[in-house]
């Protein structure tokens, strides 16, 4: 605990500092650079400085009284007669205290007195640079030489006086038992947050290491790497290696040292590294030859010793590992009591295939951990593919394609998506969807599947589209009083943002007769006046709207589409429009433009408005703005009421001309 | 060997510990092993008042059985990625607890 971590600074003086230096020196490949390097950090770099004791060159300004700095002239260079007087009896304390071993300190502290008085009169400026800093390099008396040179010889017997007590080979029996405690089977799966956190903030590999890892560490390779880089930061602690995981404040002094030594002291390092590899390489085929047991039990002897690692620690607390897959629980009615707590949408209320809802939901949860596990089987295998051999008969490539599409099914399969639509009541495709876990898995399973499955996907989320929890709670937030809770809205964003996007992005690249399909589909299946309250709804059809009337540009356009289908869509549009006619102004959210919402909160609806005014005919267009007139009024007052920051109020602006520039008309044509 | 692996990332990061003696300590985190035992540098006592003794160390290491808590900064953690390396970790265990009464045994 005395500030010198690493070793720097100070003199040894302390029998800890010094054991420590003695080890080092003592470590293979001691040189005579090494000892220079140690002279180095012995050496705090004053060299024939004055000890602090001796060093009265701030006196005045330490000592002083505050009143006499401030007050009258103070003078910084000594050169009154005053402060000479000051410095003689101090000098005479100081040099008479601390009588420490080192000739060097008594040399100085004689030299003192032959330094200061031949030097009283002359200007103050010439004085200053003579006494203290910078420190001048060697001076040329012999004396002092000889001096230095006693000392460091003194320094150097006093560290290798405890040199070579164990022997290599009890070295290597103690490194051998603390890098076998890290070793592990499977050091990518050990340290597997680790890796990808550095892969995906753009690792910086430390300096030396060769060993590139990739996600599925390979056999003695493996190990032996993860033991390296453990000990690689062991090393680096000691500041003998460049730092690691790309933090170079961390060691400044030795980014000082290597400025110095360059090239000498890395391949000091390396060769040190290189043969620490070695051993652990020996330790790892060792290890491998036994198999680790957790227990371990002696001939003859009662009982069983376990043996501890880092693998298998001391368990503090006795957990019961019973057989949880088990589901019976019939009297469970404290989660049927707070449906709100669990079940937001309730969603979970309905019927199912178990015996209850707690049942229910369980399954659902153990199916979205399946869905998990297979996602990272599936990730990891992309991670492998890379490492394969390119021709595609060899067997462990057929091994990873039958893997690879083993995992997806069964992924597929815990989905749910492929059920028929009619059994049960949610479908369980929407159970899955209601807890966030399973909206987040979604995206990052959708990127493995084929078309067809994403398709059965986006078919099974539409036919199913108003048991939605997201959907079920969106429209019972509608009402004039409640609004929607956080947790609700923060579901919202995350079903938009996560699950819906992969369904999006296959319909804006869908054919008209699928587009066509799935809008009848949607239309059929759910109550669309009920739901197009619903924000998620309003996104669907949106993008459905968008999609069709691209199609048609393209279809006048002639390129290629048969026009049946597209006189289907103007058909269905028509149908759409019927169903949402009366009920428009009901789009807005409710509390969009009152006090205390969020002006923009309604860009959604506007965004709808627009994408139905795009297909719509001039009857329609009629209907359209007559029944959202007051909307449009109310918004464009709030823009120019001044209640909002210009860019804001722009923002609103912006909103409703989305609307009105698709019908040909623009917010400032309108006339309050 | 989750939070072993996850100590590794916060190497660098300015971390406060608290330990069971009620002590918090604020400091760069500068290594941590395999029982997580602690090592910071540049560090301050949140408290400084109540261990004044503590006024002059800069470096210090931490038994890893007396930590209470770690206090992190969130922008330093990917949440995601720790999810699902606690779900491998999970899953390995799981394996490791189905193969150990076969291996008691042998």
């Amino acid at each position: 605990m005395s500030g010198s971590f690493f070793g720097l600074g100070g003199p040894a003086d302390d029998p800890i500092a010094r054991e420590r230096a003695a080890f080092r020196a003592s470590m293979p490949g001691a040189s005579a650079l090494d000892t220079r390097l140690e002279s180095m950090a012995l050496n705090d770099g004053l060299r024939d400085q004055l000890d602090e004791v001796h060093d009265t060159f701030n006196d005045e300004t330490f000592d002083a009284d505050s009143r006499v700095i401030t007050g009258g002239d103070f003078d910084f260079f000594q050169s009154t007669t005053a402060g000479q007087g000051r410095m003689a009896p101090q000098q005479q304390q100081a040099a008479g205290a601390p009588r420490k071993v080192m000739t060097l300190a008594e040399l100085e502290a004689q030299l003192i007195p032959q330094r200061h008085t031949p030097a009283p009169a002359p200007a103050p400026v010439a004085r200053a640079p003579e006494v203290a800093w910078p420190p001048k390099l060697a001076r040329a008396d012999p004396e002092t030489i000889a001096a230095r040179r006693a000392e460091r010889l003194q320094r150097q017997a006093a560290l290798t006086k405890y040199d070579n007590l164990m022997s290599q080979r009890d070295k290597d029996f103690i490194i051998r038992i603390q890098v076998s405690q890290l070793l592990t089977d499977d050091p990518a799966a050990d340290d597997f947050y680790c890796h990808m956190f550095q892969l995906s903030r753009g690792a910086v590999p430390a300096a030396g290491a060769t060993q590139q890892r990739d996600g599925a560490g390979d056999g003695a390779g493996g190990d032996a790497s993860s033991a390296v880089r453990a000990l690689q930061e062991a090393l680096a602690q000691r500041g003998v290696q460049a730092p690691v995981g790309g933090e170079p404040e961390q060691l400044g002094a030795g980014a000082q040292r290597d400025q110095h030594f360059g090239r000498a002291r890395r391949s000091n390092t390396q060769s040190s590294m290189a043969r620490m590899q070695q051993q652990v390489q020996r330790f790892v085929n060792e290890a491998r030859r036994r198999p680790k047991i957790p227990h371990v039990a002696l001939e003859g002897a009662l009982g069983k010793i376990s043996v501890n690692s880092a693998r298998n620690p001391k368990q503090v607390i006795q957990v019961q590992r019973g057989h949880s897959s088990s589901v019976s629980h019939p009297a469970h009615d404290a989660k049927q009591q707070s449906p709100s707590a669990y079940d937001l949408g309730g969603v979970f209320s309905g019927l199912g295939d178990a015996r209850s809802p707690a049942a229910e939901r369980r399954k659902t949860l153990r199916a979205v951990e399946n869905v998990y596990t297979a996602v990272l089987r599936l990730e990891q295998l992309i991670r492998e593919h890379s490492r394969l051999p390119s021709s595609a008969d060899h067997p462990s490539v057929q091994n990873w394609v039958r893997a690879y599409s083993e995992a997806r099914d069964w992924a597929w399969a815990e989905l749910g998506a492929a059920q028929p639509i009619m059994n049960v009541y949610p479908h369980p495709l929407v159970r899955f969807l209601a807890f966030s876990k399973g909206k987040r898995v979604i995206p990052r399973l959708a990127h493995h599947l084929s078309i067809d499955q994403v398709l059965a996907l986006t078919t099974t989320i539409i036919a199913n589209f108003e048991s939605l929890d997201v959907c079920r709670f969106g429209s019972f937030g509608q009402s004039a009083e409640s609004s929607i809770s956080t947790r609700q809205r923060e579901e919202t964003e995350l079903f938009l943002h996560a699950a819906l996007p992969p369904a999006l992005s296959f319909l804006s690249e869908a054919s008209v007769q699928l587009v066509n399909g799935l809008l009848a589909l949607f239309m059929e299946r759910n109550n669309v006046a009920w739901v197009a309250r619903t924000r998620p709804a309003l996104v669907f059809l949106t993008v459905v709207l968008g999609r069709t009337a691209a199609l048609k540009q393209a279809g006048a356009l002639g390129a290629g589409d048969d026009p049946q289908a597209l006189y289907q869509a103007t058909e269905l549009y028509n149908h759409l429009f019927g169903t949402l006619q009366g009920g428009l102004s009901s789009v807005f959210p409710p509390a969009a433009l009152s006090q205390a919402g969020d002006p923009l909160e309604d860009a959604y609806a506007w965004q709808f408005l627009a994408t139905l005014a795009l297909g719509a005919s001039v009857e329609q267009q009629h209907a359209l703005v007559t029944e959202v007139r007051d909307k449009v009024l109310e918004a464009i007052q709030l823009a120019k009421s001044g209640r909002f920051p210009a860019d804001v109020a722009a923002a609103i602006t912006a909103n409703i001309n989305l609307f009105l520039n698709t019908l040909g008309l623009d917010a400032s044509q309108v006339t309050m | 060997m989750l939070f072993y692996s996850f100590f590794k990332t916060q190497v660098g990061q300015q971390v406060t510990v608290e330990l069971k003696n009620d002590l918090a300590i604020q400091g760069v985190l500068e290594s941590v092993d395999q029982f997580l035992n602690i090592k910071l540098r540049d560090i301050h006592v949140v408290d400084p008042e109540r261990y004044p003794h503590m006024l002059s160390i800069k470096n210090c290491f931490i038994r890893g059985s007396v930590v209470r808590y770690v206090q992190l900064s969130p922008s330093t953690v990917d949440t995601a990625l720790l999810q699902d390396a606690a779900r491998r970790e999970a899953q390995s265990t799981q394996q490791m607890n189905q193969a150990k009464p076969n291996v008691a045994q042998a």
